[in-house]
């Protein structure tokens, strides 16, 4: 299981804002520069990070930080 | 009929509201329903009659759909075929739209009987959205991010609600579908509406139609052969024109949606104070550029992230490409979305990040400067009329004299133009938003001062109302700029 803090700090270095704190609602347009380029960004870095591939249904259905990381955690389950 | 037909302003819509909000609840999606078809059999009662079957074979198609979507085979067959045959409908009638004049050419002895038709050929009132939003629907179905809607009667609602039939909101099902079932009363939202819309009717009446007239007679001229004074004016007033005519429709269809007890998207985010291109189309019709994103650009970009065949710049032109020729299947809109495309790759490389670091103003030149110009496409009959205007802009000697009678002397542009003009300018900028922000925290705590405030702002919102009306009444309305596509 991974929580909030793990999954900031990915948002931290792909935005490169140390100041990013995320939560369960956090969305789009919460932060600076996440835009459709730097979503699909963002979305590879998780991936690298915790070694698992999303399909492309899952990824469509985020709305936001929270649905991200559980799916995360399903897939790491 | 449009929203600023007297016909609509002072019959449909009284009426419509009044029997709306006097009706139960349970009972308001038929007459919301009903409502809808009228407006649309105003245009075409065969357009009415389409749309109905259009929206049970969608019906249908979303049911399938949900049913076909645990089943990946099933699914991309489902999908592939309900998309398609929505596309191939849109391309159709566009197609048809653009060369029925040659069509009617090539066939003067009528060999299959259809001129008649063909020459009376409309394309079906708001058809673009309607369809995008169909789409989007199917897509989010397909992708289990909704449900597919089981209720007819709500499904029909949320294909032909009559308000945003015109210029949009492109609405997404997901945002709407609980206020389809049940739309929340409260009188207040009623209020907000009706102030919504009032400042939509003034946005297109007092500003956009006032300048659209003089933009209208230059773009309206044989040959721009006009000094660069006059085509600055033309393409600045166009700017505003546009801008004040589509997102005065917006605030009249959001408004008319909230005295019903829906919250449309907001489709426009002061668009011209955008210091990128990227961000203009974050600010400008937002509901397509943000359909564009999510159904094109973004499945695309999601499945090459591993195994990139198609580079991002091809991507971003193909996008802003199809939202030019969802415009229209012109030149020009092809030109105006490659100009775009051009831009957003520019920012999205090294020059984005020294566009970031550039002096605002400069920030604002560069986004102001793409958007003109792209304006300039999107504006001329032709390619030709096009690239003789960047002539006239850059003071070059028109190739051809025309008389002067067809020339339009600054004397002609009178005070009202220079008015809506100024107006436009300012109020294109977030003064509105920020002066009102700034009174209510100085009237906070106070209840008899901002009593008096809310008094003041709904006398002036009147006295906007009866301008807009007088106005209308004395020189007639123009339709959106939008309505046509």
């Amino acid at each position: 299981m991974i929580d909030f803090d793990s999954l900031n700090e990915v948002f931290v270095m792909v935005f490169q804002d140390p100041e990013i704190r995320i939560s369960a609602e956090t969305t789009a347009d919460d932060i600076d520069g996440w835009d459709s380029l730097s979503h699909v960004i963002l979305i590879s870095a998780i991936e690298d990070k915790y070694q698992i591939t999303f399909t492309q249904r899952e990824i469509l259905r985020f709305r936001c930080v929270g649905d991200m990381l559980n799916c995360i955690n399903q897939k790491l389950s | 009929m449009t929203f600023l037909s007297p016909t609509f302003l002072f019959l449909f819509l009284p009426v419509f509201l009044v029997v709306y909000t006097l009706f139960r609840r349970e009972w308001r999606g038929l007459v919301l329903l009903a409502a809808s078809l009228v407006f649309i059999a105003f245009q075409s009662k065969f357009y009415a009659a389409f749309y109905v079957g259009y929206l049970l074979v969608n019906y249908l198609f979303g049911r399938w759909l949900e049913k076909a979507r645990d089943e990946d085979k099933s699914r991309k067959w489902a999908l592939s075929i309900s998309v398609m045959i929505n596309v191939l409908l849109l391309v159709g009638f566009k197609l048809l739209l653009q060369y029925k004049a040659d069509i009617l050419a090539w066939n003067p002895g009528d060999a299959f009987g259809l001129n008649r038709w063909l020459r009376a050929f409309a394309l079906p009132i708001g058809f673009s959205y309607t369809a995008f939003q169909i789409i989007a629907y199917l897509i989010d179905v397909a992708n289990e991010i909704t449900d597919s809607e089981k209720n007819l009667l709500r499904f029909a609602n949320f294909t032909l609600m009559f308000p945003k039939m015109l210029s949009g909101p492109i609405e997404r099902y997901r945002d709407i579908h609980t206020e389809l079932a049940d739309t929340p009363e409260s009188f207040e939202q009623i209020a907000n509406g009706l102030r919504r819309f009032i400042v939509g009717l003034g946005k297109k009446v007092l500003i956009a139609d006032v300048v659209g007239k003089v933009v209208g007679q230059v773009f309206a001229l044989d040959s721009p052969n006009i000094g660069p004074a006059y085509a600055w004016f033309a393409l600045v007033g166009f700017a505003i024109q546009l801008y004040f005519d589509f997102s005065g429709y917006a605030d009249m269809a959001i408004g008319i949606g909230q005295m019903m007890g829906f919250s449309f998207a907001e489709n426009f985010n002061y668009p011209y104070i955008a210091k990128s291109v990227g961000e203009f189309w974050r600010r400008w019709h937002i509901t397509l550029s943000s359909w564009f994103r999510d159904y094109i650009f973004l499945p695309i970009e999601i499945s090459q992230r591993r195994n990139r065949r198609i580079p991002q710049q091809a991507n971003l032109l193909l996008i802003f490409v199809l939202t030019g020729l969802w415009h229209g299947l012109t030149l020009n809109f092809v030109i105006w979305g490659c100009l775009f495309a051009m831009a957003m790759i520019l920012e999205s490389s090294f020059s984005g990040k020294w566009l970031k670091k550039l002096w605002t103003p400069l920030q604002h030149v560069w986004t102001l400067g793409w958007v003109l110009v792209a304006w300039v496409f999107f504006r001329s009959p032709n390619l030709l009329f096009a690239i003789k205007f960047f002539r006239s802009l850059l003071g070059l000697k028109p190739a051809v004299d025309y008389p002067f009678s067809q020339l339009i002397p600054f004397g002609l542009i009178d005070n009202s133009t220079w008015i809506a003009l100024a107006l436009g300018i300012l109020l294109a900028l977030p003064l509105g938003k920020m002066l009102n922000q700034w009174i209510s925290q100085r009237l906070a705590g106070r209840p008899k001062l901002e009593l008096a405030w809310l008094i003041v702002r709904d006398v002036l919102l009147m006295v906007l109302l009866v301008a807009s009306v007088a106005m209308i009444a004395s020189s007639g309305f123009t339709p959106g700029v939008y309505e046509q596509f």
